[in-house]
């Protein structure tokens, strides 16, 4: 065969694209090395700031949630997944459907939902004396609902692939009702579960939304305060310290994903018989299903929308809604162009040249996703701040961030992964024969691209460009510190500033068209896919 | 009939949204029988081995296991997991994350005896505990007929488990297979659509064929009557080659395109006889109503495909020197016939 082979362009493309990972990470490298210092505040050692700054008390803190959150979804989600595909009971597709929702919802929103329902003042509040919803709980319930639906889906996945033979085959054994689920489902989807439980907690490190909201202190949340209180050295001691927990669990997962298809591949997939369940059981899956979707969708939807009522109620003067929405739209677009051009190099060149330098290509393209937002936000702003000070041009940093290119680079860290594994998949999919077939029916290599791979790519792309748009409009912490210096102020912007100052009417009117957003993009998604 | 056969169905009947599938099916499989049920593809022969093991339920009809009634006009009166049936699936189904040993023990929880022997019979203890993809096809064959016959179930079904395997690798299974059920004593139901595989190994071959109130046995017999006498012509040419002569039978003769021929059961009236290749021979002759088209080496004969005033059939010879394409000649059928009357 003549499949195409990638050229050294596409090498250096590749190479470039990838290598935009690293910006962050060298930035807060230079930042350790050389501590950036407010002329307007006393200078201070690392270790005293380590003390200062309570980092050992904050990393127990992240540690201690993320372990919570990602136990509490693995139990949940790992129950729904086998509901959704073991299980038959009335509703259940639709339900299985629905419980996906949360994917949609912003963290920051449902929390600062949640918030207001469980306030003292509240109708709940005031009933049950409840003190003030912060802290380690609210956070703890906030996360376990948004990270439930992505434990879901990725044990439903392993469950799919599950022969249906396999547990005819232990039926006829004799294998019970328990050993069926502990001797055979069970060790088919533990690598999945051991992966959606890293995922989880990798998540949770990386959450900036629902702990600012909630106020409860984690590593990002000082973070963020550190940058915007500019007590950058504080912020350097943070970040690094975000980092060195974040990158062991994102080599963990990397490890642990290895594994999943290597297991399952050996299973032949066939359509399984149902288990029908009983009353007791049919009670407990819909209140399973309903205490998901009454959190993690209904109820910001009434609190959101209880929040502009009462503004127009009270007559109180709404924000214009238009400039947020149009600055959301331009930002998502853009980005979303951005990082899907950005995706193909590194995307074509490792599918057709998956190890070696493929390798190392892939998995710095996938790093960014898994680290937090508000920690390459701000790698790259020291990366600016060094890059100004060593070519000794004063306003550099100020022209970086606002032409915007900064707020791409950040949203690209974040976001890459999502547009690259969508990509390639694509590529994957387009047969080598077609080349072949191009190829001796006379086709040049831009003709075979423009006739042949691109209508196959076309699928993946727009999936591509509708997974990072739906995530753009949904991002907090890159917007918050970037997207200022432009004078863009986007909708999760509006809904995070107008919440702190207590304008509700204003954060439920954004936190709507958001959400009313954010849905009817999941929505379009999920025919798209459907269609494809 | 005995009510302690390994198996006994009657009147059995079986639907998928309101699609027949099976149709009154009868069968009763003896003590240490190996049974082979041969149809088409698609015609619910995999059906009836999930409703024998209780992985489906039948709309009617009665199911016995070992003289105990374990399903009766539409209900499974004896769950799956407790009618002590072995099955082996065409994809093995082998549980991937259990090695050899756990797989074969997973029916017998407390007898490493029982594995030990088995791994004995299989010639695989050496690879107890290797994982499931650790083995070759024909290794996880032989673990899932292990596995299969651990719990010594009276009854082993085989869901066409040579579909998956090389020529040769089936002949050194099917001789594996034979000596591994005659050291059990279990009585056996294999289904297949290949005739080569049913006649090597069955006792008895039933014929299950389509038709639009779902899926009968239509003849059950030893592989020899079915392949002589078959009851249908759909049974004449699933069981091998054949060719269905025009023919008037008047007691022990017939008359046929072909000239007079000796019938094996004697009958009166127009119909059709069962040629096939080895009963019928080429004769050169200048002068002859027949022309040789074909001409194909099979290894130990060749087959002539001829044209007759009867049609093109295929005949056989073992001569070295076979005669060339387009030699004229006479075809004449050598054997009694089975006639099948219209």
């Amino acid at each position: 065969m003549i499949t195409p082979r990638p050229t050294k362009l596409l090498l250096i493309l590749a190479l470039l694209t990838s290598g935009i990972m690293l910006l962050p990470l060298i930035g807060l490298g230079l930042g350790l090395i050389n501590p950036p210092q407010n002329p307007l505040m006393s200078q201070s050692s690392l270790l005293e700031l380590w003390s200062q700054g309570d980092v050992w008390g904050l990393l127990i803190n992240t540690i201690i949630l993320g372990l919570s959150v990602a136990i509490l979804a693995v139990i949940f989600g790992t129950y729904l997944a086998y509901l959704s595909m073991r299980a038959d009971y009335p509703f259940q597709r639709i339900l299985a459907l629905l419980g996906l929702l949360p994917l949609a919802m912003p963290s920051y929103i449902l929390a600062a939902c949640l918030r207001e329902v469980l306030s003292p003042s509240s109708f709940l509040g005031l009933t049950f004396n409840l003190p003030f919803f912060t802290g380690f709980f609210p956070v703890l319930i906030t996360l376990v609902v948004i990270t439930t639906p992505y434990v879901q889906l990725l044990v439903s996945a392993s469950l799919a692939r599950l022969s249906g033979t396999e547990l005819d085959a232990a039926r006829t054994l004799g294998a019970t009702r328990f050993t069926l689920f502990w001797k055979i489902i069970l060790p088919h989807a533990r690598p999945s579960i051991a992966f959606a439980f890293l995922i989880s907690l990798l998540y949770v490190v990386s959450e900036f939304g629902a702990v600012s909201v909630l106020n409860y202190p984690v590593l990002t949340w000082r973070l963020y305060q550190a940058v915007d209180h500019q007590q950058l050295a504080q912020a350097t001691l943070l970040g690094c310290s975000l980092l060195a927990l974040s990158i062991p669990m994102v080599l963990i997962s990397r490890l642990v994903h290895g594994q999943v298809p290597l297991i399952t591949q050996i299973a032949n997939p066939k359509l399984t018989t149902r288990r029908n369940l009983n009353l007791t059981e049919r009670c407990f899956a819909y209140i399973m299903h309903a205490l998901l979707l009454g959190l993690g969708v209904v109820l910001p939807v009434i609190v959101l929308s209880v929040w502009v009522s009462n503004g127009l109620e009270n007559q109180i003067t709404f924000a214009p809604i238009y400039p947020a929405l149009a600055d959301s739209l331009k930002i998502a677009l853009m980005a979303a162009v951005f990082i899907v051009l950005l995706s193909v190099a590194p995307a074509w060149f490792v599918a057709r040249k998956p190890y070696g330098v493929g390798r190392l290509i892939e998995q710095a393209t996938y790093l960014g996703s898994a680290l937090p937002g508000v920690l390459l936000a701000f790698g790259l702003m020291l990366m600016a701040l060094f890059l100004a000070r060593s070519l000794h041009h004063a306003n550099l940093y100020a022209l970086l961030l606002q032409s915007g290119l900064l707020l791409m680079l950040g949203y690209t860290l974040c976001f890459l992964a999502q547009s690259y594994a969508s990509v390639k998949t694509a590529i994957l999919r387009l047969d080598p024969r077609l080349y072949d077939s191009a190829k001796t029916l006379g086709a040049s290599q831009f003709r075979y691209f423009t006739r042949i791979a691109l209508p196959g790519l076309m699928p993946g792309l727009v999936t591509a460009f509708i997974l990072v748009f739906i995530a753009v409009l949904k991002e907090l912490p890159v917007t918050l510190l970037l997207a200022g210096a432009m004078g863009l102020r986007p909708l999760s912007f509006r809904v995070f500033d107008r919440y702190q100052e207590a304008f509700l009417h204003d954060t439920g009117l954004a936190g709507l068209v958001l959400l009313l957003l954010s849905f009817t993009m999941t929505a379009l998604i999920l025919r798209w896919r459907s269609h494809v | 009939m005995s009510n302690s056969s390994p198996l006994m169905i009657k009147d059995l009947s079986c639907a998928y949204q309101d699609q027949p599938i099976l149709n009154n099916i009868h069968l009763e499989v003896k003590k240490g029988e190996f049974m082979a049920i041969l149809g088409p593809s698609g015609g619910g022969k995999s059906t009836l081995l999930r409703l024998i093991s209780g992985l489906a339920q039948a709309r009617a009809g009665e199911i016995q296991i070992a003289g105990k009634t374990v399903a009766r006009q539409g209900l499974n009166l004896i769950p799956v997991e407790k009618r002590n049936v072995g099955l082996v699936f065409q994809d093995y189904a082998l549980f991937p994350f259990q090695t050899v040993r756990e797989n074969i023990g997973f029916g017998v929880k407390n007898d490493p005896q029982r594995v030990n022997e088995l791994l004995q019979l299989i010639h695989m203890p050496h690879l107890a505990d290797r994982l499931p993809y650790q083995l070759s096809g024909g290794q996880q064959q032989r673990v899932a007929l292990a596995r299969a016959l651990a719990p010594r179930p009276p009854l082993l079904l085989l869901d066409e488990p040579f579909a998956n395997v090389d020529t040769t690798l089936r002949q050194q299974l099917i001789t594996a297979l034979r000596q591994l059920v005659a050291h059990e004593h279990t009585s056996v139901i294999l289904v297949t659509h290949d005739r080569n595989e049913a006649f090597a190994l069955a006792d008895r071959v039933a014929i299950l064929m389509s038709g639009p109130q779902g899926s009968h046995i239509v003849q059950c017999a030893t592989p020899e009557v079915v392949y002589q006498q078959p009851a249908n012509r759909d049974v004449a040419l699933l069981a091998g080659a054949a060719f269905l002569l025009p023919a008037t039978a008047a007691g022990d003769s017939a008359q046929t395109p072909l000239g007079t021929v000796t019938l094996q059961n004697p009958q009166v009236g127009s119909g059709e006889i069962v040629v096939r290749p080895e009963m019928a021979s080429f004769i050169p002759d200048p002068m002859g109503n027949a022309t040789l088209l074909q001409c194909t080496f099979q290894g130990c004969h060749y087959h002539l495909l001829c044209d007759t005033p009867g049609g093109q059939l295929f005949t056989e010879t073992r001569s070295k020197t076979p005669p060339a394409v387009g030699t004229k000649g006479n075809v004449k059928i050598i054997e009694a016939c089975w006639f099948l009357p219209t």
